[in-house]
């Protein structure tokens, strides 16, 4: 189901369903979690508005087979005012549609060691800088649809 | 954290950057001027500190960034994502790029922090009713597998288990096939 602006412009083309559920385990507001694909992997990925990048769960980067070689050499990336090492990575995410065309965005990808345990319990993330800050958005909280498009 | 151990005027910031919103504490406001400061540092320390002069000023080159080597280039990159300035990375990495095109390990920082490219790809009716069915599952089932990673297809449930590579080593290579693989917490 598209969007559109006033004057009859498209704003998205495409819709989902997405979660409202808790993302981890001691959370208990919940969060807006989204199918998608990473490299053609299908999963959830959680919206933080306040994060960057697409921050890859390290268990599907492992079910993905992520060559650390093909990334760049260790980072020292800032989140949730925390140092997390890890890799950076050139993906493709999908958003997933159940109306209209999915969306593959090519973006950088974080990938924190899997030893950092402030991830453990978490779905993938994506961030706002490098990922949601690149295609246009809306939700609609009373069906739980979350609509998006390519910038025009 | 005490603001009275603060000077007054920088007490009275720090309350104000919370009560706006900007921080949701004053540890955060603390945390987020470390590593303005660090970054500035990192940067010669002359002058104005630079990192949000660097987010809004777009993709200028500052001369002496163009007289640094390689290396150079990588460790500021490096450097500007530990002080939260990926904008900066970014820039470096793409006019690092662009100096320097023989350096195979710049190009790939230059590929790899590229900005994103998006275009639309037409979806099945298949995996639309797919992710609709397994939608339906999902909002059914998910509190009764807390805790657990599942596999899901077209609705069905394939396998569940505590152990998310356990769950990848019973359902093999879930790639382009269109499994949701998750884990429910």
């Amino acid at each position: 189901m598209p969007l559109s602006f006033l004057n009859g412009e498209s704003f998205t083309t495409s819709a989902t369903t997405y979660q409202h559920r808790p993302a981890t385990a001691y959370e208990t507001h919940p969060r807006l979690i989204l199918r998608v694909a990473i490299e053609g992997l299908v999963t959830h990925a959680m919206v933080d508005t306040g994060g960057v990048y697409l921050f890859c769960h390290p268990m599907i980067a492992r079910a993905i087979g992520f060559d650390a070689s093909e990334g760049l050499g260790l980072q020292t990336l800032i989140f949730r005012q925390e140092r997390v090492q890890g890799t950076l990575h050139r993906v493709t995410l999908t958003l997933l549609a159940d109306e209209g065309d999915n969306m593959p965005i090519e973006t950088t990808a974080f990938v924190p060691e899997a030893s950092y345990e402030g991830i453990s319990d978490m779905p993938s993330i994506l961030g706002w800088h490098g990922c949601l800050d690149r295609f246009r958005f809306g939700v609609d909280p009373m069906t739980d649809t979350f609509y998006f498009g390519a910038p025009t | 954290m005490d603001l009275n151990d603060l000077p007054v005027d920088l007490a009275q910031f720090v309350q104000q950057e919370v009560a706006e919103g900007r921080f949701a504490s004053v540890e955060e406001v603390v945390s987020a001027a470390l590593r303005l400061f660090q970054g500035h540092e990192a940067r010669g320390g002359n002058g104005p500190a630079t990192s949000t002069v660097a987010k809004e000023s777009g993709p200028q080159a500052n001369p002496d960034e163009l007289e640094r080597s390689p290396e150079d280039i990588i460790r500021a990159i490096k450097q500007a994502f530990e002080t939260d300035v990926p904008q900066q990375a970014e820039r470096l990495a793409q006019e690092g790029a662009q100096r320097y095109p023989e350096h195979d390990e710049l190009q790939k920082y230059a590929r790899v922090l590229a900005p994103p490219t998006i275009k639309m790809a037409p979806s099945t009716a298949d995996s639309r009713t797919a992710a609709k069915a397994d939608q339906t599952w999902l909002n059914t089932h998910w509190e009764d597998y807390r805790g657990n990673g599942i596999a899901l297809q077209a609705g069905e449930l394939l396998h569940a288990t505590s152990s998310f590579d356990d769950l990848i080593a019973h359902v093999g290579d879930v790639r382009g096939r269109n499994i949701l693989v998750t884990k429910l917490n």
